[in-house]
């Protein structure tokens, strides 16, 4: 009895004995990190929206639904490739009459400029449009009038889907009311908004200039509609921020995309500043919250590039000898020495020039209001002198310099009253200069004995001069790089005047600009999306990659919008499954001629093909378009199958290392090295390839150091 | 004696029992962990590599490769098993539209040698193809 207690005595400690050790093996899931990016719900859900009647822009018109109407002109003719311009007058809801036309000019015989390429039997769709009388115009290749219909009707008279007909002979013209799905959109009443990226903003010699890529298409009822823009990174301090705020198309059905886009305007605001985005208004009447108050437009949402997080303070005294009194020295215009800065963007060539530094000071003091930037992208500010001046006396060149300090905004930073107010000469008490050997000249400025050396010019924010609040970005007081006539910015900031200010100045020859002698303080410019609220509804999926869009009826589904065809993709694939590849420019695709014949190479799809495409409910974002094929379907790396990009082992040795990486460093801080600003490579993914960290690689279909951003993709 | 022979036998029935349970309970466990690691993980990264300054400037919803093959290493180590070998393959990465596709393969540290001598590896394998997707 006593063994068989022992026995059992034992039976039960050696279970307790791997009881501990049973529980060790579950599959313990510790600390699954959700995503740290803040971005992950707070991006713009509207365009989503406008994509259910315009499938293939980035951005677009949201319409009322009072205010558009579309029907759709059926032509029965047994010719094909006539073209078509249209004439009508008629009144929109809110009662303004208009006379429009056709807007298109592609391919237009002859003297036509506005005319649609009108193939046979096929029709059109024309937005916009309440009570109007029509006349149809139809022209041959040769410019000749083949026929014309005139009529009038209104739509509310027309039932969807039923036609009204011009009968000229035995010959006719349907028009077909066709448009409810813009009922959607009640929700936007007078004034609807287009957000539309600017990505080419730039001050040029006085000049402001800007080009719109974004790709968008209006449909609108008005006669005339007016496009504001605004700039609503206007300058939250300094004297720049002068928006130019009106712009003014008289023309309605005004098409914007990408094979029409308003491409570059020139605007002479010699003062003008600029960010690379901006907000536009398309309404017959100026939104009423543009004219009372600007923060309630600003629930509007837009995408808005910002120069916000660097701030350039009263910087450069630039020499401007045109300007100076030694113009009259009898110095040849074209030996004249001229100082022009610009802001260059780091890691690329895009230079913002103005020969104005404080302008493109007041570009890089731009800020929103919230402050809260995304991204962050350097730029630096460099002055440089071109141009010969030897016949330039350098005194005189001083003693300008000099003259311009004691007249600048830059020299009432030296000046101190007490430590909250400032005026001018009562502090500094002298301006000289001394001509040293190697041709330079060193410039002091003293003090005057009632100086307050525990100043500290962050009081300076009291005086309400534009002082950025961080400035610890600079350190120093007087960069003066002076080789070639430049003092550049200088940063007063947090700084105590212990002593008096000296710097160099030196004047030098240059033939042409030469970027490596000029001085530069570093910027970081901000490029931000204002949400307001707003959020891009992003979903994460795993998906099936044979019915990757299955939809609640197992029967497929549209996709979500960025997985859709856009304009310019270039889409090969086989539309007519004969084998062949069909090579379309999609950014030639037309809403209402579909795809011109000549943008496809290879194969033609057929007629039948192009009007399918040309349809929302076509493959554009069907369930197997050709993106949908392409990156998923038909990619052999959806199976797994073929070469992988990157082959990791990790061991516990290499998890232990890496988790050692990661502690105190938070998972969205990237170390990028890019080249030109593109093609960034990861030094953390660079070591792994490497083998640091005790991670074994194979590299697959990538080489350790030959174009890994290629092989993988790209780089940022 | 007859009674202490029955108790070994039992002990000994119970600690075969024990490790049966222990190598299946890994195996399956392992394949869980494993599918809810690749997954969680692969959703994180997918969003912390957006590029949103593509976005910004033309709404393209796109990922940065370099960033999401960074985020998903440094997840994927701070919550994987110390106990296993893992080789993660990463088949395709789609910057736009985001799609990215990964297999990742659970070696257990310990092979076992079978009656043969032959060894044997249990090899746990997982597969994900993940897209991002607006909303429609």
């Amino acid at each position: 009895m006593q063994k068989g207690i022992k026995t059992t005595t034992l039976f039960i400690l050696s279970i307790m004995l791997f009881i501990p050790f049973c529980s060790s093996v579950k599959g313990e899931i510790k600390d699954i990190v959700e995503p740290q990016s803040t971005e992950k719900d707070s991006l713009i859900k509207g365009f989503a929206n406008c994509n259910k009647s315009n499938t293939t822009t980035s951005a677009c018109i949201l319409h009322s639904k009072d205010l558009t109407s579309s029907f759709e002109v059926k032509y029965n003719t047994s010719i094909d490739g006539v073209y078509l311009r249209v004439t009508y007058n008629g009144y929109n809801e809110l009662g303004n009459a208009f006379v429009a036309a056709t807007n298109e000019s592609s391919g237009c015989p002859g003297s036509e400029t506005k005319c649609i390429k009108f193939y046979k039997d096929a029709s059109i769709r024309i937005n916009g449009i309440k009570d109007a009388t029509f006349k149809f115009e139809f022209i041959d290749d040769n410019d000749n009038l083949i026929e014309s219909f005139t009529g009038a009707f209104t739509l509310s008279d027309i039932d969807l889907g039923q036609s009204v007909t011009f009968v000229n002979g035995n010959k006719n013209v349907n028009i077909t009311k066709v448009d409810e799905e813009y009922l959607e959109y009640k929700e936007n009443t007078v004034s609807s908004f287009a957000n539309v990226a600017v990505n080419d903003v730039r001050m040029e010699m006085g000049k402001m200039k800007f080009s719109f890529e974004g790709s968008f298409e209006l449909k609108y009822s008005f006669a005339q509609f007016n496009m504001y823009t605004d700039y609503k990174a206007t300058l939250k301090r300094g004297q720049m921020g002068i928006p130019f705020n009106y712009y003014n198309i008289p023309t309605s059905l005004y098409n914007f995309s990408s094979e029409n886009p308003l491409k570059t305007e020139t605007e002479d605001y010699p003062k003008a500043s600029a960010s690379t985005g901006a907000t536009f208004w398309f309404s017959d009447t100026m939104p009423d919250c543009y004219l009372k108050n600007e923060s309630t437009c600003s629930k509007t949402e837009y995408v808005q590039s910002n120069i916000s997080s660097c701030y350039m303070q009263k910087p450069a005294i630039i020499y401007d000898i045109n300007n100076s009194d030694i113009k009259d020295n009898g110095v040849e215009d074209s030996k004249k020495t001229k100082t022009y800065c610009y802001i260059k963007e780091l890691n690329s060539d895009r230079k913002y020039f103005d020969n104005n530094p404080t302008v493109l000071a007041g570009m890089l003091a731009w800020q929103n209001d919230d402050n809260q930037p995304l991204i962050e992208t350097e730029y630096k500010m460099e002055c440089v002198v071109i141009g010969k001046n030897e016949q330039v006396l350098l005194e005189n060149i001083i003693k300008n310099v000099i003259s311009q300090m004691k007249n600048s905004d830059w020299i009432k930073y030296l000046i101190i009253k007490d430590q909250q107010e400032f005026e001018l000469e009562t502090n500094v008490k002298d301006l000289s200069y001394t001509q040293l050997d190697d041709n330079s000249f060193e410039i002091e400025v003293k003090s005057s004995s009632n100086y307050n050396k525990s100043f500290k010019w962050q009081f300076l924010k009291k005086t309400g001069i534009a002082i950025r609040e961080n400035m610890s970005i600079f350190d120093d007081f007087i960069k003066s790089d002076a080789s070639y006539g430049i003092i550049t910015p200088i940063n007063l900031f947090d700084k105590e005047l212990k002593t008096d200010i000296k710097f160099k100045l030196k004047i030098g020859d240059m033939d042409i600009i030469t970027e490596n002698d000029s001085a530069s303080c570093p910027y970081t410019v901000t490029t931000k999306l204002i949400t307001e609220g707003k959020k891009l509804n992003l979903a994460f999926r795993v998906i099936d990659t044979e019915n990757p869009f299955p939809g609640i009826d197992a029967k497929g589904r549209m996709t979500g919008t960025n997985w859709c065809i856009d304009y310019g993709d270039s889409i090969k694939y086989d539309f007519n499954n004969d084998g062949s590849v069909d090579i379309i420019d999609a950014s030639h695709y037309n809403k209402q001629n579909g795809y011109e014949s000549n943008d496809v190479q290879n194969d033609s799809p057929s007629l039948e093909l192009q009007n399918l495409l040309a349809t929302p409910e076509g493959n554009f974002c069907s369930k197997n378009n050709p993106v949908v094929t392409k990156e998923i379907i038909n990619s052999p790396s959806s199976n797994s199958t073929g070469t992988p990009i990157f082959s990791i082992t990790l061991t516990p040795d290499s998890i232990k290392n890496i988790k050692g990486y990661n502690k105190g460093k938070s998972y969205d801080d990237f170390d990028l090295k890019c080249t030109d600003g593109e093609k960034c490579k990861s030094s953390f993914v660079t070591k792994i390839l490497n083998g640091n960290y005790g991670v074994t690689v194979n590299n697959g279909s990538c080489k350790i150091g030959e174009g890994r951003s290629y092989c993988v993709g790209g780089g940022s | 004696m007859k009674e202490s022979i029955w108790g070994y036998m039992i002990i000994t029935f119970g600690v075969i029992s024990i490790f049966f349970i222990y190598f299946f309970n890994n195996i399956t466990n392992t394949d869980q962990h494993n599918f809810n690691l690749l997954r969680e993980t692969t959703e994180a990264a997918m969003f912390d590599s957006l590029d949103l300054a593509t976005y910004r400037l033309n709404g393209t919803v796109k990922i940065d490769s370099e960033k999401f093959i960074e985020n998903f290493i440094r997840r994927f180590a701070e919550n994987a098993n110390l106990s296993h070998t893992y080789k993660i393959d990463i088949y395709d990465i789609n910057e736009t539209p985001p799609k990215v596709s990964l297999v990742v393969s659970t070696a257990d540290s310990s092979t076992s040698t079978n009656l043969t001598g032959e060894k044997i590896t249990f090899s746990v394998v997982n597969k994900i193809d993940a897209i991002l997707e607006t909303t429609y």
